[in-house]
């Protein structure tokens, strides 16, 4: 089976496996063979899935054991909706294909073998005999290579950087690290992401819930019916109606996905109006509201 | 979710700190006004809640939180260790205590409204007492608390929790005073009490001084060499009984020792799982993205060792971020990616213990650390440009060598590679830095797996007994010396497989005679080579306690150390890298001795060549001439126009009877012949011999004194008979002069041929065939000579040339004529009986024009006009 083909979830795997059974099934004319060999992979692949998660959110934990450990950036609405995002993790080693696992660089300094004299052959005398071998200190090319190969630092192997696609588990918030078991792409080692969020223009994470900060001008929530709002299903309108208490507006159940235990559980979007002031306005545009105030002052005591 | 030893650990931490704590507050009891006890409370206090915090245990945090901070009121003098003061610290640490012991068997908190309501009356308590310090200012507070709603995620509900706080707490004062005296409350405080002072935490670990693992590892050691005693005292005397007794003496003694051996050994990821947020922190503060690996980590080490190691590490890992990896624009401009990767590794070689610390940031600059060390007077600038780059590199080291420009916070101030370096030293280990500027730096650092207690095997040199640690040993194998080791020099080499190993006598090395029942190799590994030690006598594989050597011995590389074995005698325990040190060492000697006895003798080029018999004398011939040998009846043979021939498969081959032009006596008549056959062009002839000898893999030295006579080349005495060497381009031009001329049209002034060429064999041959394609030749015997006749004036047309040659070889030749101008465009052959795709990449490297196998006649002469047309018309086109 391609080894590229990873799975987080049963429900995942399962759904494929169904699909793709039909495919290689020999009642519909598929090889047997790969059939069979499916199978095996399905259940293999399946008893890795059950035994423990394989991607999960740590919070305040130590990471163990062999692993590579990174910050990587995310947006607010990437955590927030577990949406799936992309990593080019170091998956695997592989020889260096620059010196072929030798560790030296094979275009750098080279200095004459100094058992065959740069012959690449051992002349050996047994019993007055001489028998000629290949040299193995320098493996016959009569030259050792002194410089340690630049591309693998003298390793003799590489890591090897694959894009992975990883649908983010709920509730990672800032500091927290999310951890991807080596297992899920047959990798040695694990990996230990910490959470760097993106400053987001208007979004803030608190606690279970999305803070909106929406600057608003002072006359728009006279003016305007509604005023757009981002949310993290995208641009709403919302009657400007509910902002002229000034008190923030909760929109329930809008805001972050909780966590993996408290499956399809949300935080609310609470929209934290900030009517703003221009700093200036000019002596025409003074007189204007000075008039506008009139009127209103006017219409509440007729009123 | 959270990892269960850390867990644990964090569990018996807990609980010392609990018991310690109990025992203070009884002591505060007495003395309230003790202010080292408080210290101390608050300390333990401290640290209990860092550490559950970061384990997210909220609750026991919480109360942890409130407990610290009323000590730290107290130890500030703001308050006063009042009864009930103490009273409430002492129900936080049953709390706590009950907390702990669910948390050991759960492995989570208790969810109890009891705790949330005691960490509402602790808030509340705590304010109690803020509000006793500025009473005045508590109306205020609710007000403010109004003022700033903006900010505030939910705002509504907690200004209506504050509200509701406040409501709360301001009952409560009311309420206090009178709380002692309210009978249900004090019932349910009582039952509290009950409930959590009954909890008593049994204890899982407990701390053991390393004093003291280290004396259990000495009386292990001790109770090996007492069992290695009794085990030989009972193999001398023979009694099943006593037999079966030691020999479960003998298990449990490993047994233990395996055990004592765990006591101390622990992974090394418990120092390097504390780098993610060393590593973390560091980038942060100076702006640097840093990906950390880390591999290796289960690799055990003794526990002191771990401890002595993270301090260098730390130092290490730090250098490596602010040194080595570069900001990220920085990055970027190289094309690298933004983030840096650091590894930390650790792995098993050759029975030590490797860290490595790995950055692929922009390396070490040589020729700054040169300059640096110039400027500091540590070298001359002479001779500074001698040093290798390992030497440069080690200046690191010297205490008080920093080159960075600027000493910063975490790095820079001189002090720390050298304090590093006797960090490392001082447990026995090496450090060393690759570095490759631009592309990264690899510090490697090596620690012995000094284990007190090691299986070894013992063997014997002129009867005294040495130990060589398994973890070098490879194999063992039984050998014959004269027969079969091989022999360059003086120094020896066995064949292993395919591989050659260099050989060491354990006799010698210790500077005693050559054993005489030297037949058992040893086969031991660095962990980089495989040498052989040939020793006298193996003997039993036995574990060895391993006590240092005095400083007298310190100094010896062949030793590291050693040990008492059953009988009470002294064995040492051989250092195997410091005998595969011998071992190259000498090997270098003998290269350079050898190389001064080639100047005298000629190179050692070994071709194959075929002997056979024709009539009473014997002649050679290089096998790679021969295209075929067959065998045929005399009725074969035919006279066919005057022209003796042989019909074979199909054709017509003309016979060569090698007495019609050598004076010898020829062929008798046989029933049947052996006929070596000859291709050239298409063109096969045969020669008549009446006996193949044998084949030789030799070189071809041979005396040219003797016989001075066209068609042979000289002689060589092999397996004493005379052999004469055949000039077969000769006999056959001489059987039939047009054999090998091609017609060549426009014949102008014959090219000239400078050909270097040492082996007077190969001398004649190529010169013949040569000079009978029409070629002049000028002749020299090496790399040397030719040049001199170049410099001397000689314009050859084409020079062709040998590559193994004393004086002067063909590579070094090659490289002299194309350094000069005038002979830059004078093609080059290289003819050579070395075959190989690398020696043939490097002669074209130096500037040759062809590559020719010596026996290949048709093919050299095409090559060769081949050059020469070539250079004809490159001349044409520049005249043009």
């Amino acid at each position: 089976m391609d080894k590229k083909f990873y799975f987080q979830n049963s429900q995942d795997l399962k759904r494929f496996f169904r699909t793709k059974i039909k495919e290689l099934h020999p009642d519909r004319g598929g090889d047997r063979e790969e059939y069979l060999k499916f199978i095996e992979w399905y259940q293999k692949a399946l008893n890795k899935i059950n035994k423990k998660p394989l991607i999960k959110v740590l919070k305040n934990s130590f990471p163990e054991g062999n692993f590579c450990y990174r910050i990587e950036t995310f947006t607010v609405k990437e955590v927030s909706l577990g949406l799936i995002k992309k990593f080019k993790l170091p998956v695997r080693e592989r020889v260096c294909p620059i010196c072929k696992g030798i560790k030296k660089s094979p275009s750098g300094d080279k200095k004459i073998c100094e058992k065959c004299n740069g012959k690449g052959f051992l002349n050996l005398v047994n019993n007055s005999e001489t028998i000629q071998l290949k040299c193995t200190f320098c493996e016959g090319r009569g030259y050792l290579f002194t410089e340690i190969c630049p591309e693998c630092m003298g390793k003799g192997k590489i890591k090897e950087e694959e894009v992975l696609e990883i649908k983010l588990p709920y509730g990672l918030r800032e500091g927290d690290i999310l951890f991807i078991s080596g297992e899920l792409f047959d990798s040695p080692w694990d990996f230990y992401i910490e959470v760097n969020l993106e400053p987001h223009a208007h979004f803030k994470l608190k606690g279970d819930n999305l803070i909106y900060e929406a600057e608003i001008k002072f006359y728009e929530v006279l003016l305007k019916d509604y005023i757009l709002i981002e949310t993290l299903e995208g641009w709403e309108k919302v009657p400007s109606e509910v902002f002229k208490r000034g008190e923030p507006v909760i929109f329930p159940r809008r805001g972050p996905y909780l966590s993996e235990d408290k499956l399809w559980e949300r935080g609310d979007l609470i929209i934290c109006p900030k009517i703003t002031f221009p700093e200036n306005i000019n002596e025409k545009a003074k007189k204007l509201l000075k008039k506008i105030v009139k009127l209103l002052e006017e219409e509440k005591n007729g009123g | 979710m959270i990892d269960e030893d850390i867990l644990k650990d964090f569990l018996v931490e807990a609980k010392e700190g609990i018991s310690k704590m109990e025992e203070e507050f009884i002591e505060l009891e007495k003395d309230r006004s003790n202010l080292e006890i408080i210290k101390s409370l608050f300390r333990t206090m401290h640290s209990l809640k860092g550490a559950s915090g970061f384990f997210g245990f909220k609750s026991l945090e919480g109360i942890a939180h409130f407990a610290e901070d009323i000590l730290g009121k107290i130890r500030d003098g703001e308050l006063e260790a009042t009864e009930e003061v103490v009273d409430i610290l002492l129900r936080c640490l049953d709390e706590i205590k009950y907390i702990v012991a669910y948390l050991e068997e759960h492995k989570a908190e208790p969810l109890d409204d009891r705790i949330l309501e005691f960490l509402v009356e602790l808030s509340n308590f705590t304010d109690k007492l803020k509000k006793k310090a500025q009473i005045k200012e508590v109306p205020e507070k609710v007000e403010t608390s109004e003022e700033e709603p903006k900010e505030e995620a939910r705002l509504e509900e907690k200004v209506s929790e504050k509200h509701e706080a406040i409501e709360k707490e301001e009952e409560k004062i009311e309420k206090l005073p009178e709380e002692k005296k309210e009978p249900v409350k004090e019932e349910k405080k009582e039952e509290r009490v009950i409930q959590t002072s009954q909890i008593t935490l049994t204890e899982t670990h407990i701390k053991v001084s390393i004093e003291l693992l280290d004396q259990l590892m000495n009386l292990a050691g001790e109770l090996v060499l007492a069992r290695n005693r009794v085990v030989q005292l009972a193999n001398r005397l023979n009694d099943p009984e006593l037999s079966r007794s030691v020999q479960s003496l003998s298990m449990v003694t490993t047994e233990l020792q395996e055990t004592i051996m765990k006591t101390r050994m622990q992974p090394i990821g418990v120092v390097f799982n504390k780098f993610p947020r060393i590593v973390r922190d560091l980038a942060r503060s100076l702006n640097k993205k840093v990906n950390l690996h880390l591999e290796g980590t289960e690799t055990e080490l003794d526990r002191s060792i771990i401890e002595a190691i993270k301090d260098p590490l730390t130092h290490l890992v730090r250098n490596a971020i602010d040194h080595g990896i570069e900001p990220p624009e920085i990055r970027v401009q190289t094309g690298k990616p933004p983030e840096g990767n650091l590894v930390l590794r650790a792995y098993h070689e050759g029975g030590q213990v490797i860290i490595e610390i790995e950055d692929d940031g922009r390396g070490i600059d040589i020729e700054k650390i040169k300059r640096k060390a110039i400027e500091k007077g540590l070298v001359s600038p002479e001779e500074a440009e001698r040093l290798s780059e390992k030497e440069i590199l080690s200046f690191i080291f010297r205490s008080g060598f920093s080159t960075a420009e600027k000493v910063t916070q975490v790095s820079g101030r001189g002090v720390g590679m050298d304090v590093v370096k006797t960090n490392i030293e001082k447990l026995g280990g090496s450090i060393e830095i690759n570095t490759v500027l631009g592309k990264g730096t690899t510090v490697r650092i090596k620690i012995p797996l000094t284990l007190a207690i090691i299986p070894a095997l013992i063997v014997t040199s002129h009867g005294q007994r040495y130990a060589i640690p398994q973890v070098s040993l490879r194999e063992l194998v039984s050998i014959e010396p004269e027969k079969d080791l091989l022999k360059m020099g003086d120094t020896e080499f066995y064949r292993l497989r395919g591989e050659i190993i260099p050989v060491v006598r354990l006799s010698k090395a210790l500077g005693l005679e050559n054993g005489k029942n030297e037949k058992s190799l040893v086969i031991l590994t660095t962990g980089e080579r495989f040498i052989g030690l040939l020793v006298d006598e193996i003997f039993d594989s036995e574990e060895i306690v391993v006590k240092p050597l005095g400083k007298w011995f310190k100094g010896i590389p062949l030793y590291s150390g050693a040990t008492i074995m059953g009988d009470g005698k002294l064995a040492l325990i051989l250092d195997v890298v410091g005998i595969s040190s011998l071992a190259g060492l000498k090997t270098e000697e003998v290269e350079r001795a050898l190389e001064e006895k080639k100047v005298l003798k000629s190179a050692e080029e070994t071709q194959f060549i075929l002997i056979f018999d024709v009539g009473e004398d014997t002649f050679a011939l290089p096998l790679a001439l021969i295209s075929r040998l067959d065998k045929v009846k005399a009725d074969d043979l035919k006279i066919v126009g005057g022209k003796e021939v042989v019909i074979y498969k199909n054709k017509v081959i003309p016979v060569i009877r090698l007495e019609n032009y050598l004076p010898i006596q020829g062929v008798p008549h046989q029933e049947e012949y052996n006929l070596l056959f000859f291709t050239e062009r298409e063109k096969t002839c045969a020669i008549l011999c009446s006996r193949i000898v044998d084949t030789l893999e030799t070189t071809l030295d041979v005396e040219t004194d003797l016989y001075q006579q066209p068609g042979i080349l000289g002689h060589r005495i092999i397996n004493n008979r005379t052999v004469l060497f055949l000039d077969i381009y000769k006999i056959i031009e001489m059987y039939d002069p047009e054999w090998f001329i091609v017609k060549r049209e426009e014949e102008e002034t014959p090219y000239l041929v400078l050909l270097a060429e040492d082996s007077p064999f190969f001398q004649n041959m190529v010169k013949n065939y040569l000079e009978q394609a029409g070629f002049h030749v000028e002749l020299a015997v090496n790399g040397e000579e030719a040049l001199r006749k170049l410099k001397a004036g000689l314009k050859p047309d084409l020079i062709i040339t040998d590559l193994e040659m004393p004086v002067m070889d063909g590579f070094e030749f090659i490289k002299n004529v194309r350094s000069i101008p005038e002979y830059r465009d004078i093609p080059i052959m290289v003819l050579t009986s070395l075959t190989g795709e690398d020696i043939k990449r490097k002669v074209f490297e130096l500037g040759a024009n062809a590559y020719e196998v010596k026996l290949d006649r048709e093919k050299v002469l095409s090559t060769a006009l081949e050059l020469l047309h070539k250079k004809e018309a490159e001349r044409r086109v520049n005249r043009g």
